[in-house]
């Protein structure tokens, strides 16, 4: 991808979009296909699909010291690596220096970065879920947070066209908490995971195990630039095949094969500039993250897709005399309601049996068990609402089994170099409920280089959140024994909001401006050129994986967009 | 960067010998250190029908490891484990644990590491602690467990993460192209190169 940083000040774009991420990646092809001039705004620098993956075909012995941190390099990732995978040397470079991106916690809140051109759309998890319409109207119908202005209807053709362009492999279940999608082939299970599986099929009426979907090509499938997935389980280090979805790998190219895309690396962008005799936003300052040079860019449109805290903080900080508190944050609502998953809760067990059956391939997925809770009278809970599904999977043991042991000699080597026993894992990530008191504020008295305000997180769980843990600690043990595993021991890790990855909810969408941060196509209640469509617009968190619902809303949003534009409805 | 290699004659000399392990030079343990590690090594994964834990240069592997990633407090658990250790062997065999055999420190090393699971449970759970909660009776035999324990992960990191081990011993396959859950194992043989 060419890196252009001749955005012009004097020039009046169609559209900005801030953050090249996965909504911002999105954002950019949509407008750009749509034939709109658009500048994209990267705070980082760029990362070129494949040639900048330096760990890409890097095995554990061609890094220094096995693939580990020095005390030096861990002292600068300190709250990354409270994930305990991120900052390993195959992927550190992808997640940001805690030290020169300072934030800090009146509450603890792990919260990993990654500020380069792609964003976390290079190391996501990949797994794609829909979001079914018992999420769309949960708040509604258990009151807490406020309604979504939207339904499953309005995003499921948007679900469509997402899914068919990234490539997402999964099987199809028939369930309505959580909608079939455009899939290519599914990956197959392991013997074990197909134990598991017969046994809810079985014996648990409301449950079934399937395989991930995961947005990585299977079959025969390819997509523009791209190869199907190569099983190396390598995604985090960037796939020179192409075989996940990236910006990089994907919706940058696509947006940049128009002709239409200025990028331009390196840009902090800070403030969106209001008039208020227009009733709109006019641009968006800027500052040269290097030279640390001021500029303000003009466009027609500007979407917000910078990820969920900064998108916020930004828009906190463009305050005007109409907006005294923040752009758009009429209702007070701008900055509450954060969300996250909370997870790091299961069992594991051993499975007794199969020892003369193995794997070919290192797949880079797992099982999923959809929610099974509170989906209807027959699953009502008393003690919590919402609920949880479990992600997981089943392998062979490897040489690191004997590490907490005394055992040594030549059997000890012998043995070690044989796969161990089969081991199978669950852990359950279930839905955050949108609590007003759990917020981010900006703190004036702590700046970071470029002279902006730091954010201040105040999160945590609740009694809910609490509740519906034992209950997730509690069902993968009973799942697990029904199935015959041996030695099931459940767990509880303890899970800090953030250590999801799937920040939410600080401008949410919703049916009333009083109450709400956003409308039903995330454009700003009050300042209508202005549209939100990363996981800050989020209303209720549900319990699936989020990423696949950012692209969808923000393909509908840069939809809607383009035609007011075209219409002349705005300006 | 690549782990350095060695030419196979030091190879074998380093698999074959039992007085002078210092054939190389190391960044950071001093000669009796060097020559400690290297025989506990060897006898912790020793060559046979397959690579031992000398071929693929494990010693050197925790020599940079103990320089370079080690924490200023894990630098200091394994200079006071190694040092106590060598007093032991001392007190033992009545001579300085830098003149000592591959057969007296596989015997040596044995007599901590051959416990019942219950005394082992023991050690690992006092290993928990910190050198200041430990009665001041046990704290030689404290670090000589933090010393061995150190010496014995390490070493199955180094050998099983070495790159003759990963391509030539496990099952190497750097690009499968595919997934199949659930093959004989016998058409595969050995635990797959993570």
């Amino acid at each position: 991808m060419a890196t252009s940083n001749s955005a012009d000040p004097a020039t009046l774009y169609d559209a900005i979009v801030i953050g090249t991420g996965i909504s911002g990646g999105w954002a950019a092809k949509e407008l750009c296909e749509q034939g709109l001039k658009t500048l994209v705004l990267e705070r980082g620098p760029m990362v070129k699909h494949i040639e900048d993956y330096p760990t890409a075909t890097k095995q554990r012995w061609d890094l220094e010291f096995g693939g580990r941190n020095t005390p030096a390099e861990a002292a600068r990732q300190h709250k990354q690596a409270r994930t305990g995978y991120v900052t390993s040397p195959f992927s550190k470079h992808w997640f940001v220096d805690d030290i020169k991106h300072p934030y800090s916690e009146t509450k603890r809140f792990d919260w990993i970065r990654g500020y380069h051109v792609g964003g976390r759309s290079l190391t996501w998890g990949r797994q794609s879920y829909r979001w079914g319409d018992v999420d769309f109207t949960a708040n509604k119908n258990d009151g807490h947070g406020v309604d979504w202005p939207i339904r499953y209807e309005d995003i499921a053709p948007w679900y469509d066209k997402v899914e068919e362009y990234i490539g997402v492999s999964g099987e199809k279940l028939g369930l309505p908490q959580l909608p079939d999608g455009k899939f290519c082939p599914p990956m197959e299970l392991n013997c074990v995971e197909r134990e598991l599986q017969k046994t809810l099929a079985d014996d648990f009426a409301d449950r079934v195990l399937t395989i991930g979907r995961v947005a990585n090509i299977t079959g025969e499938n390819t997509r523009p630039g791209r190869s199907p997935c190569q099983f190396r389980n390598k995604c985090m280090a960037g796939c020179p095949f192409g075989g996940y979805f990236s910006s990089n790998s994907s919706t940058l190219p696509a947006a940049e094969r128009t002709g239409n895309m200025t990028l331009r690396i390196n840009s902090v962008a800070h403030q969106i500039v209001y008039d208020e005799s227009k009733g709109i936003a006019t641009g968006v300052k800027v500052i040269d993250a290097q030279t640390k040079e001021n500029f303000t860019y003009r466009a027609r449109i500007i979407f917000c897709c910078a990820s969920t805290m900064p998108t916020t903080s930004i828009l906190m900080q463009s305050k005007s005399e109409r907006f005294p508190n923040g752009l758009g944050n009429d209702s007070g609502e701008l900055g509450h309601n954060v969300m996250d998953h909370h997870f790091r809760t299961g069992a594991a067990g051993i499975f007794d049996g199969h020892n003369d059956k193995y794997y070919r391939g290192r797949r880079p997925n797992g099982i999923y068990i959809p929610r099974f809770r509170n989906l209807n009278d027959e699953t009502r809970q008393n003690n919590f609402v919402r609920g949880y599904g479990y992600q997981g999977g089943a392998s062979r043991t490897n040489w690191t089994r004997a590490i907490r042991e005394m055992s040594f000699g030549e059997q000890l080597k012998e043995e070690l170099l044989k796969p161990g026993p089969w081991r199978m894992g669950l852990t359950a990530f279930g839905e955050l409920l949108p609590y007003h008191a759990n917020k981010i504020t900006l703190d004036y008295d702590k700046l970071d280089e470029w002279g902006l305000p730091i954010i201040d997180f105040d999160v945590e769980y609740k009694e809910n959140e609490l509740e519906m843990r034992k209950d997730m600690q509690a069902q993968a043990i009973v799942m697990l024994s029904a199935a015959g595993f041996k030695d099931v021991r459940g767990y509880d890790q303890g899970s800090y909001p953030g250590l999801g990855i799937h920040e939410m909810g600080t401008a949410r969408m919703g049916r009333d401006p009083k109450t709400s941060v956003l409308n039903a196509h995330n454009q700003s209640h009050a300042v209508p050129n202005v549209y939100v469509t990363d996981g800050s617009c989020m209303t209720s968190a549900a319990c699936q994986n989020p990423s696949l619902t950012y692209m969808a809303i923000t393909a509908r949003a840069a939809d809607h967009a383009a035609k007011r534009l075209a219409q002349g409805e705005i300006s | 960067m690549a782990e350095p290699r060695a030419p196979p004659v030091l190879l074998s000399l380093l698999a074959s010998s039992t007085a002078n392990a210092a054939t190389w030079k190391a960044e950071s343990f001093s000669t009796e250190v060097q020559h400690v590690v290297t025989h506990l090594v060897d006898v912790i994964l020793p060559a046979s029908a397959t690579p031992g834990a000398l071929d693929v240069n494990v010693p050197q592997f925790i020599d940079k490891l103990y320089g370079n990633i080690f924490s200023t407090a894990e630098q200091q658990y394994f200079s006071a484990g190694a040092t106590a250790f060598a007093n032991r062997f001392k007190q033992v065999f009545q001579q300085p644990a830098s003149d000592g055999t591959r057969d007296q420190f596989a015997q040596l090393l044995g007599g901590y590491f051959n416990l019942s699971t219950q005394g082992q449970d023991r050690i690992f759970e006092q290993q928990n602690n910190d050198l200041a909660e430990i009665d001041p009776e046990e704290r030689d035999v404290y670090l000589i467990y933090k010393f061995l324990l150190a010496v014995r992960q390490n070493t199955l990191r180094g050998y099983f993460n070495s790159e003759k081990v990963g391509k030539e011993v496990l099952n190497y396959d750097p690009v499968p192209g595919r997934y199949d859950g659930c093959v004989p194992l016998a058409d595969i043989g050995n635990a797959w190169t993570l």
